[in-house]
């Protein structure tokens, strides 16, 4: 037990997630991705608006081949990513732009509106 | 919702221009220079933008094509063009006032009669994005848009993109203006429906269905 417990879900902050698509001529590594938006968001925002953005790049939904992949920040923060993200001109030495699709309140939302999961199991309730 | 993007100085590459605005989401886009014909898919508005370099040359000019064309567009950046722009009910839109200065360009009595006369204040994404000093272009931005919501006068946001990949999606445009200041509501008009109303207006200034602010509905006996 070396994690603190799972705060009560009144005290826990609120979340969207945004989905963005890259448009590039050539395909962007998820390493040089995360590291552009980290560094737009960071020159933008500064380093204390960018701790109340609570900013997370989600690596195990980027999808290499359509260049979709989610962010997640606190909720009343996402114009603020937006525009950061839209301010990112090149990833490494090849040109980008970064569209949003979508916002979404959950993970599972945004897998099932805009990532096209069509695996069975995402739809589940139990 | 239909979304416009007014400012868009690509020379060549109509095809591709056309290709990105269709994929970024905009229904109508107006090309500065070179514009490409017309096209089915999207909508295309026929545009003009003035580069004159004192007063008298910018009213020659706005006489020549305001008959001819649906959008008449004023490069800023001179206080006495910005002023004059503002106080010539002929003009549609002023581009970025604040380009290439060190103050914002605007004043309160531009602004004023900028709101008087229907001319629209152009906030430029493309100021933003090659900036040398971000922070000082965005803070001319803000006391423009402060300026403008003040005494109402109307906001547009585009991208003024120079290559392809300088072009953003409305909803990003939007988000900037957003930031600066002007709720999200009038924002995201200010990429809709405002520069809908414009192109309206204009069109049936041209065709002969309005005259001043009277539209004329009906056939003229």
């Amino acid at each position: 037990m070396d994690k603190p417990k799972l705060l009560p879900p009144t005290l826990r902050t609120n979340e969207r997630y945004i989905i963005f698509n890259v448009l590039s001529e050539s395909p962007i590594a998820y390493k040089d991705l995360v590291k552009s938006i980290w560094f737009s968001c960071l020159s933008f925002l500064g380093e204390l608006k960018m701790s109340e953005c609570e900013l997370w790049v989600i690596r195990n939904l980027y999808n290499q081949k359509t260049q979709r992949g989610v962010i997640r920040c606190r909720h009343d923060m996402t114009e603020h990513v937006r525009t950061s993200l839209a301010l990112i001109k090149q990833v490494g030495n090849i040109n980008v732009i970064i569209k949003v699709i979508g916002v979404t309140g959950t993970i599972k939302s945004a897998k099932r509106k805009y990532l096209d999961f069509t695996d069975l199991k995402d739809f589940e309730v139990d | 919702m239909k979304y416009y993007d007014l400012h868009i100085e690509i020379e060549n590459d109509a095809e591709k221009v056309i290709e990105y605005a269709k994929m970024l989401g905009f229904s109508g886009i107006a090309v500065t220079a070179n514009p490409p014909a017309h096209r089915d898919e999207i909508e295309i508005v026929p545009c003009i933008l003035i580069k004159a370099e004192n007063k008298e040359d910018m009213k020659n000019e706005i006489e020549k094509y305001r008959n001819k064309t649906e959008l008449v567009m004023v490069y800023g950046g001179n206080y006495e063009i910005n002023r004059a722009a503002c106080e010539d009910g002929r003009v549609d839109v002023l581009c970025s006032p604040e380009r290439g200065r060190k103050d914002s360009g605007l004043d309160h009595i531009c602004v004023r009669s900028a709101s008087e006369n229907n001319v629209a204040i152009e906030i430029n994404f493309n100021e933003v994005l090659n900036s040398k000093n971000r922070s000082q272009s965005l803070s001319f931005l803000r006391r423009n848009i402060y300026l403008c919501n003040k005494y109402n006068a109307k906001i547009i946001t585009t991208s003024g993109a120079k290559s392809i990949w300088e072009m953003r999606s409305p909803r990003e445009l939007a988000s900037l203006t957003n930031l600066l200041g002007l709720d999200i509501k009038s924002a995201i008009d200010s990429v809709s429906s405002v520069p809908e109303g414009i192109i309206n207006t204009n069109r049936e200034k041209i065709y002969g269905k309005r005259i001043g602010n009277t539209k004329i509905v009906g056939d003229v006996v």
